[in-house]
């Protein structure tokens, strides 16, 4: 048999075929990296641009002031889209935190199982169904009209889902270890649930809340239905309220002449991705950490 | 006992969907569900439009055109994103990449629809539309004229689909290829498999069903999209296309889009809510399939990472 | 297959004065003999001749009488954030021979068995200190780790077999080689053969893998590495989920293959340390305590420590 020599080249010797494998491995690897400049091109581009349409005309006025004409401000529709934000979270959150309570903690198992397909399949309609379904039952049937209450409803509806299934998710991945600790000290399940479930599930519950919060905040399709268009404050739940999402709508295809209602939507936009991309900032971090802690707690 | 004390609560969500429903089957009357309905017939009655002039074909080939098409890119996009991200990098950009995805899942549709209209149009009927007409003319669909309504169509309502979905996608494929054990991973690394290799020959084989679950959600808020859609795909002409270029419809941005003229003629009220019927019975189809694939879904997926 | 062990005499790696070390990132360089100057082959920093040498630690040492020594790990420490999970290990591994790893859980001795074939850097751990394979430096910078583990194959805990059919999984590593049909046949019925499965599977070598039982499944693991032709097996615990009787087939098994293989296993079973392996090597809160035949680590111990883990006073 004949000795090979410098032994150790067995892991740099390598055949033409185990080469190719190698080379092929961090081209790929460098080829999809090129997906990121796809995807995030147009996003970075978006950005820019609206900020870019939206920056020179903005003043502190466009917060302050009502829209007078083709001109003046957004406030009747940052206020409008406050009122609307504040009712949805409000109906989405005690209906869907305590479906989810319920759901993780006390449903028996069919219906656990028919709660979780029913929360999943109202995420997955459409919100502009929502809409109708809302313009309908809310503001024909109903006799009321365009409503901000009917608005505040159907974007409740639209909410529910996220923080519902959230909350259940939350609450079910409390470790059983802990569950079983806290039973069998004597606690019962409704002081397991106050001390021990609800701490722990707590930051998911809240980054769902806020997260379905960010979704409504930009949804126009359930609104246009329901909240009308008012140019004014809302100063009833009975009365139309205008909102940021519904300014886009309303202003966006005006020819350039009319620049200043597309300085308006564009100004809208601008607000918009701002407040959204905040509070995905908080929910990003809040979730990371809360998925760390909870990787530690498996460990 | 106690126990389905507590159910009526528990299935308020199911109560919603309920209520959705049935309020649309009795507005709808259940009438004219009909031949004609389910046509491609497309004229323009004066006065009060019907089902007898249009059928709903034209707008479900609009809806199942746009959609896919987006889903194609955004499937590649998406997927070579997550491989990326969960194989290739690092893991702290890693995760970074996969919190600008998922921040960018909250930007607003509208907004996505105004930049469609107002900076990415000229860019398509200037730049984009001739040159894909140039090289890939020879291919269905990518030759012929440009639009006489300008360049808002069938393929810029693509190209904004394509980058609304790509979040939601990413984080559900990234969510399926991370819960690839972990073992068979290593044991594919310690035979003398590359990265590329275990990817092609273990992650993508068990991460599939997971993997499909995130196309068919992804396809279903391609096909459910209204606001932004209505904005970018060329006014509400109702037509089939003869090219990516031509403006068509789909059955969301026209239920949209049509209001003004549903609160005057009674007829066009009760075909859109017919529309919203079918579009619902759509979205929940792709859903439940979606769902039967994996555990991952849609309400948490930029969020927990899916998943229970 | 005997014929691989003609061409392991490890050449100049055990013998002679010890390497030079790279002052930077502490890696080995090789004396080349001649004048160009030296360079560290991982980190290229230039050295000269009066660059400290790898100091060969006693246990090291101890075992370079043993004969051929085919993996050489010299003051290894590895790191995550800093901190050590195993630190200054130095340990030489013969040639055909099997080598247990004992000690106590968490003391490091699977992370030792994953730096051997770089699965550490999976985890994103730091390495210092060197890991020689027929004295070439694992972690060097020309070294690919996909041809590391080609040569350094591993079982683990649990039987990790691919959602596809028996015959599939065996032939994983040969498919990806593109070798013809013929050749992977070949080499899945002698690796099956090998480990004492075919008889069991030859009718169902088309039936998914899964559907095996646990002790079959972990046998087709090691037929699916052996296939790729390693020299050194590293075993993960591979029989911790198995029953008795399949584990009593492994170990059955891991004997018979070292007249071909050098098999390394991590163990936190001593009995089963004591049945098949040559020589044993006792870990304790990431280093390593002691390192001699497996007779004398448990007949008699040189530390106490050994003394107290052997009979049973903790772990």
């Amino acid at each position: 048999m004949k000795v090979t020599t410098g032994l150790g080249d067995e892991l740099t010797h390598t055949s033409g075929r185990m080469r190719r494998r190698i080379l092929f491995d961090r081209v790929i690897g460098w080829v999809l990296l090129l997906a990121f400049a796809a995807v995030f091109f147009p996003l970075f581009d978006l950005i820019g641009w609206v900020a870019s349409y939206a920056l020179p005309t903005m003043s502190w006025a466009t917060l302050t002031q009502n829209q007078v004409g083709t001109g003046g401000g957004l406030y009747a529709m940052i206020w409008g889209t406050l009122v609307l934000i504040t009712l949805g979270t409000g109906i989405a959150g005690a209906l869907g935190i305590s479906a989810g309570f319920y759901t993780a903690e006390f449903a028996p198992p069919a219906v656990k199982r028919i709660a979780r397909l029913a929360g999943n399949v109202l995420a997955g309609i459409p919100a502009i169904v929502l809409g109708y379904f809302g313009y309908y039952a809310l503001v024909l049937y109903t006799h009321w009209g365009f409503t901000t209450l009917a608005g505040g409803i159907i974007l409740g509806v639209f909410m529910l889902p996220y923080i519902f299934r959230t909350t259940d998710i939350a609450l079910s991945n409390v470790p059983p270890s802990q569950r079983e600790a806290s039973l069998a000290l004597g606690s019962s399940r409704l002081q397991y649930l106050r001390r021990v479930a609800f701490p722990i599930a707590f930051p998911t519950i809240f980054t769902g809340v806020f997260f379905a919060m960010a979704l409504g905040l930009g949804e126009a399709a359930p609104l246009v239905y329901t909240a009308g268009w008012s140019s004014t404050p809302v100063q009833s739940l009975m009365q139309p309220t205008s909102f940021l999402t519904g300014g886009i709508w309303a202003f966006y295809d005006f020819p350039r002449s009319f620049g200043s209602f597309l300085a308006l939507a564009f100004q809208a936009a601008f607000l918009l991705i701002v407040i959204v991309l905040a509070i995905n900032i908080v929910v990003q971090v809040l979730s990371d950490r809360y998925r760390r802690r909870l990787a530690g707690l498996y460990e | 006992m106690g126990a389905w004390l507590g159910s009526p609560v528990a299935l308020i969500p199911l109560l919603i969907l309920g209520a959705v429903v049935a309020v649309l089957l009795i507005a709808s009357g259940l009438k004219d569900f009909g031949l004609t309905f389910w046509g491609f017939q497309y004229r323009f009655v004066p006065g009060e439009p019907d089902a007898s002039s249009w059928g709903i074909g034209v707008f479900l080939v609009g809806t199942f055109l746009t959609a896919s098409l987006s889903l194609v890119l955004a499937t590649a996009l998406s997927l070579a994103l997550a491989i990326s991200s969960v194989v290739y990098l690092p893991p702290l950009p890693g995760r970074l990449l996969s919190m600008v995805t998922n921040l960018l899942a909250g930007i607003p549709s509208v907004v996505y629809g105004i930049w469609g209209f107002v900076v990415l149009a000229p860019y398509f009927g200037l730049t984009l539309e001739p040159s894909l007409r140039d090289v890939l003319g020879w291919l269905p669909g990518f030759g012929g004229p440009a639009s006489d309504i300008g360049p808002w169509g069938t393929l810029l309502a693509v190209f904004v689909l394509t980058i609304m979905i790509i979040p939601l996608t990413t984080a559900l494929m990234r969510e399926a290829l991370r819960s690839v054990p972990r073992d068979l991973v290593e044991a594919g690394l310690a035979v003398g498999a590359t990265r590329w290799e275990v990817v092609r020959r273990v992650r993508l084989p068990v991460a599939r069903n997971g993997l499909w679950s995130a196309v068919l959600l992804g396809f279903g808020r391609a096909l459910g999209e209204s606001v932004a859609v209505a904005m970018v795909i060329g006014g509400t002409s109702i037509a089939l296309p003869p090219n990516l270029y031509a403006s068509t419809t789909t059955v969301a941005s026209f239920i949209f889009s049509q209001l003004d003229s549903a609160l005057i003629y009674p007829n066009l009220f009760v075909l859109l809510v017919e529309f919203s019927l079918v579009l619902l019975v759509v979205a929940v189809v792709v859903n439940l399939v979606a769902q039967r694939f994996t555990r991952v879904e849609l309400a948490t997926a930029t969020t927990l990472g899916g998943g229970e | 297959m005997n014929e691989r062990n003609d061409n392991l005499v490890p050449r100049g790696s055990s013998a002679g004065s010890s390497p030079l070390v790279c002052p930077k990132c502490g890696a080995p360089v090789a004396a080349a003999g001649t004048e160009a100057p030296l360079k560290c082959g991982r980190c290229g920093t230039p050295l000269s001749a009066g660059s400290p040498r790898a100091a060969t630690s006693p246990i090291a040492a101890a075992s370079e009488d043993r004969g051929e020594i085919i993996l050489a790990i010299d003051r290894l420490s590895v790191l995550a954030r800093n901190k050590p999970l195993i630190s200054d290990v130095s340990l030489h591994i013969p040639v055909g021979k099997v080598t247990a790893i004992i000690g106590p859980s968490g003391c490091g001795k699977t992370t030792l068995l994953r730096s051997m074939n770089r699965m550490v850097e999976l985890h994103h751990l730091q390495v210092k200190g060197t890991v020689r394979y027929l004295g070439q430096d694992i972690y060097g910078a020309q070294v690919n780790p996909v041809l590391v583990r080609r040569r350094i194959g591993m079982v683990f805990q649990r039987p990790t077999v691919f959602p596809t059919s028996v015959f599939e999984n065996v032939a994983f590593g040969l498919r990806l080689d593109g070798e013809s049909e013929d050749t992977v046949e070949k080499a899945v019925v002698s690796s099956l053969r090998r480990t004492g499965l075919w008889d069991e599977v030859k009718e169902a070598l088309d039936r998914p893998a899964l559907t095996l039982s646990g002790g079959q499944q972990q046998r087709l693991c090691i037929a699916r590495a052996l296939a790729v032709s390693p020299r050194v097996l590293l075993m993960d615990e591979p029989t911790s989920s198995l029953d008795p009787v399949a584990t009593q087939r492994v170990e059955d098994l891991i004997f018979e293959l070292k007249s071909d293989y050098t098999v390394v296993i991590v163990t936190h079973n001593m009995q089963q340390a004591a049945r098949v392996a040559d020589l044993t090597a006792f870990m304790y809160q990431g280093r390593l305590v002691e390192f001699d035949t497996t007779k004398r680590v448990f007949e008699q111990p040189k530390e106490k420590l050994t003394e107290n883990y052997i009979t049973g006073r903790f772990g």
